[in-house]
């Protein structure tokens, strides 16, 4: 092997991808020749230099290695909530048609208990006033003002989302984005239809579900269900007792929304209807939710 | 009528489990990955951004990731296509090539006695005088020749992993691992010269005068005139 030949090969040669045959011949060759073996030494000296300065010019840390890993970690935690997600909306998606006879049943047994509880104390008319006007700022001081969240809510009524779910049934899957149990409420007795369900987003917190109605003569109900200790809506209201129970109402910008609070849960239903109808509405839904 | 049963929520690791496992397989590779990141970009915060840029889309197509080649490759395929996307500064690449001594750095032929001069007989490693102009030479090559020379001297990765990571074929990585460090080797014996560790001067011949020039550089240049 001559030396511009071996020239020709001891890269290859140092990379360690030179054949077998090859490597022998180079290496005869090597022994026998001091420029080559010089030549090549250099080759090597280079490679192991570049190897210890440039990792030198690049140490390690250990707030580098926690900042990669806490990257990491939080980008994993997003993919899991995007997944979630996905497998959220397939299944809502799938949308079984199922449940139809379990709806009417409920909507039937609800009717039914409704005009019961009609008969027993239909006297919805008995009013009672005891706003607490300091109760209402000290729970609204947080979020979003009073007005504000007053504002937001009359928003989604008169702006309603396109519903996600329009299967009764699916209405209870709300509950992971809103945390809080949302029931499905018929408004059947009060002659309204349930038009669909999504969510609302709520600044700063987690999603209302929102529920939508109409009524036979044209007159849109959406019922709201929330995290009452998040979202404090009743503290934009008004006070007042309705069948024993305190009920929180107003009239804002023409349109009437009305609240009542059941072990955390908010609920609260916004109509173009007066104020009493809203509280009636609501108060119907509550009790429907005790008794289911 | 009777209900579907609900499809039960997938039995889906946790994300921390997740990401733990992502980091024992990979995680290995970072210093690599940090050293050859500082080399391409020029300075340490954003070299950290880089890799940190280059793991997390690691991460999210771990899938992707064939078991049984070597991660290392997988990586810096990774890294190498991050630094294109955003991180490149022309300026930098520009300095040494277009500047006017540039065709003076190639080697001529070099006696044996000048060769062991620049190298330290017992460690096998080059002269402590040389080790700061390395680095600075290493700096000057274009970024492709950089990782190229960068995956083959230092990372040991073979041909094969080097054309993937690249995205080139292997004639290609030997052509510019060739030539990269015919320039390397340059510009050290001129530094060698200028620190007195070599006498005769190295004269450059015709054929080797021709600095590494990117492709995409040249015809860059051919546009802009």
């Amino acid at each position: 092997m001559s030396c511009e030949r071996l020239r020709s090969l001891w890269e290859t040669f140092l990379d360690g991808e030179l054949p077998t045959g090859q490597v022998l011949e180079l290496q005869a060759h090597l022994d026998a020749c001091a420029d080559c073996s010089e030549s090549l030494a250099v080759s090597d000296a280079i490679r192991r230099t570049a190897r210890q300065v440039v990792y030198d010019d690049a140490p390690m840390t250990d707030a580098f290695r926690a900042r990669l890993e806490a990257a990491l970690v939080s980008e994993a935690r997003d993919e899991h909530d995007e997944l979630e997600r996905a497998r959220r909306r397939r299944w809502l998606s799938r949308a079984p048609q199922v449940s139809l006879g379990a709806a009417l049943a409920f909507a039937a047994a609800l009717l039914l208990w409704l005009r019961l509880d009609e008969t027993k104390d239909g006297d919805g008319q008995e009013l009672a006033r005891s706003g607490n006007p300091a109760d209402r700022e000290l729970s609204a001081s947080r979020m979003l003002g009073p007005q504000e969240l007053l504002d937001l809510f009359i928003d989604y009524h008169t702006a309603p989302p396109a519903p996600e779910v329009t299967e009764p049934k699916l209405v209870p899957e709300l509950e992971r984005d809103v945390g809080v149990k949302v029931p499905f409420p018929s408004l059947a007795a009060y002659g309204a239809e349930w038009q669909g369900g999504s969510l609302v987003h709520v600044p700063r917190t987690k999603p209302a579900a929102y529920l939508r109605y109409r009524t036979r003569d044209s007159h849109s109900v959406t019922v709201y269900v929330y995290n009452a200790s998040r979202i404090p809506l009743h503290a934009s209201l008004k006070q007042r007792m309705f069948r024993e129970e305190p009920v929180y109402e107003r009239s804002w910008r023409g349109y009437s929304i009305a609240a009542q609070l059941r072990q955390g849960v908010g609920y609260a239903v916004a109509t173009d209807l007066d104020e009493a109808r809203s509280a009636e509405l609501v108060n119907a839904i509550t009790r429907s939710v005790v008794q289911h | 009528m009777t209900a579907e049963p609900e499809p039960s929520p997938h039995e889906a690791e946790s994300p921390e489990s997740a990401a733990a496992r992502f980091t024992d397989e990979f995680l290995p590779n970072l210093p690599a990955l940090l050293a050859v990141a500082v080399r391409l970009v020029g300075s340490r915060a954003e070299a950290e951004d880089l890799v940190q840029d280059t793991l997390l889309k690691a991460f999210r197509s771990r899938k992707q990731y064939r078991a049984g080649t070597n991660p290392r490759a997988w990586l810096m395929a990774i890294l190498r296509n991050t630094f294109l996307n955003g991180y490149r500064r022309r300026n930098l690449e520009r300095r040494v090539f277009d500047g006017p001594d540039a065709d003076a750095l190639a080697p001529g032929w070099v006696g044996a006695s000048s060769l062991r001069a620049i190298r330290d007989p017992h460690s096998g490693a080059l002269h402590n005088l040389l080790e700061a102009p390395l680095l600075t030479a290493i700096d000057e090559l274009p970024p492709e020749f950089k990782m190229t020379v960068q995956l083959a001297d230092i990372e040991e990765l073979s041909y094969r992993e080097i054309a993937e990571s690249m995205g080139c074929p292997i004639g290609t990585v030997m052509s510019r691992l060739h030539r990269g460090r015919r320039w390397l080797r340059a510009r050290l014996l001129q530094e060698a010269e200028a620190v007195g560790l070599v006498e005769e001067p190295a004269k450059p011949s015709p054929a080797e005068a021709t600095p590494p020039v990117e492709l995409s550089r040249y015809r860059g240049k051919k546009g802009a005139l």
